[in-house]
């Protein structure tokens, strides 16, 4: 089952559940979390449902491809991190 | 004179009590985040805190009398944006920028006013929240623009201590709305209001 790996920082604001998944696309995985917290779908999702402007998630080392569709298949071994965006200089 | 005060700043929420004619330092609540308005609503003792997380979105929380700790709540959602919509706003809460109560006698009624531009109210003390349409959706609500931030938003909520149904919104930039039954209808009241670097 793809696992879902939410970062550390999350933690300070919200519970965040480990989470092993049958889904096949990102979405249908980020909502089985969201199904364990409803309020982590907030953290994580903006009013529209798309990824927040700086939040990020590698699936199996790969970013994501649509931050609306959140489309991207999974794997039975994927996994997903879903991070802070860093930015700076 | 009140004895307490709540300073909403973006490194945390902080309390001072006046005692033997001086400020004293009391607690501290979500140190180190952006908080953007504190509501103390007397009808029942709660407190209310609006966060904006920057990488994580707007959140809204509640102390209840007597608590000690802080519950999450649901923070004000635009619903989703109709897919033919030529709507040039982004419908998403970008910041809670004004809190109040409602009347006295409106027990869990709270209007939150955000960037960018909607007022929303709740019913169940925070809990829920619906974003006002009557407002939201007149024609020259989509005429506002950002002042200081890149979107409008709603500045102040003014609700009549004598009638409910008295509401006052003050929009940066789209001037100040009047609604006179408690938020079904909304007219814009700004006459006088101008600015000189504007063009006539």
């Amino acid at each position: 089952m793809a696992q879902f790996f939410f970062t550390q920082q999350l933690a300070r604001f919200t519970t965040v559940p480990q989470v092993h998944t049958t889904a096949a696309q990102l979405r249908a995985g980020l909502d089985s979390a969201f199904a364990l917290n409803p309020l982590l779908r907030g953290y994580v999702l903006d009013d529209q449902g798309r990824l927040r402007e700086n939040v990020v998630i590698f699936i199996d080392g790969r970013r994501c491809a649509d931050r609306i569709r959140l489309d991207d298949p999974l794997q039975p071994d994927s996994k997903v991190y879903v991070l802070q965006a860093l930015s700076g200089g | 004179m009140s004895k307490r005060a709540y300073i909403s700043t973006r490194k945390g929420l902080f309390e001072l009590t006046r005692e033997g004619g001086r400020w004293e330092l009391g607690p501290v609540h979500f140190l180190g985040d952006p908080v953007t308005i504190t509501l103390p609503d007397t009808r029942d003792g709660s407190l209310y805190a609006a966060l904006n997380l920057g990488h994580f979105g707007v959140k809204l929380h509640r102390k209840d009398a007597g608590s000690e700790t802080w519950t999450e709540l649901a923070a004000p959602a635009y619903p989703p944006k109709p897919e033919d919509s030529d709507d040039k706003a982004d419908w998403a809460t970008k910041l809670i920028w004004s809190l109040e109560p409602g009347g006295p006698d409106q027990p869990g009624v709270l209007w939150a006013g955000t960037l960018p531009g909607g007022l929303f109210k709740s019913s169940d003390r925070g809990e829920s929240w619906q974003l006002v349409r009557s407002l939201w959706d007149m024609p020259q609500r989509r005429e506002w623009f950002g002042g200081g931030y890149d979107s409008p938003g709603i500045h102040s909520i003014c609700i009549d201590p004598r009638d409910r149904n008295q509401m006052l919104v003050g929009v940066s930039c789209g001037g100040t709305w009047r609604s006179e039954d408690g938020g079904e209808s909304w007219a814009v009241s700004a006459n006088g209001m101008r600015a000189d670097y504007m063009p006539p």
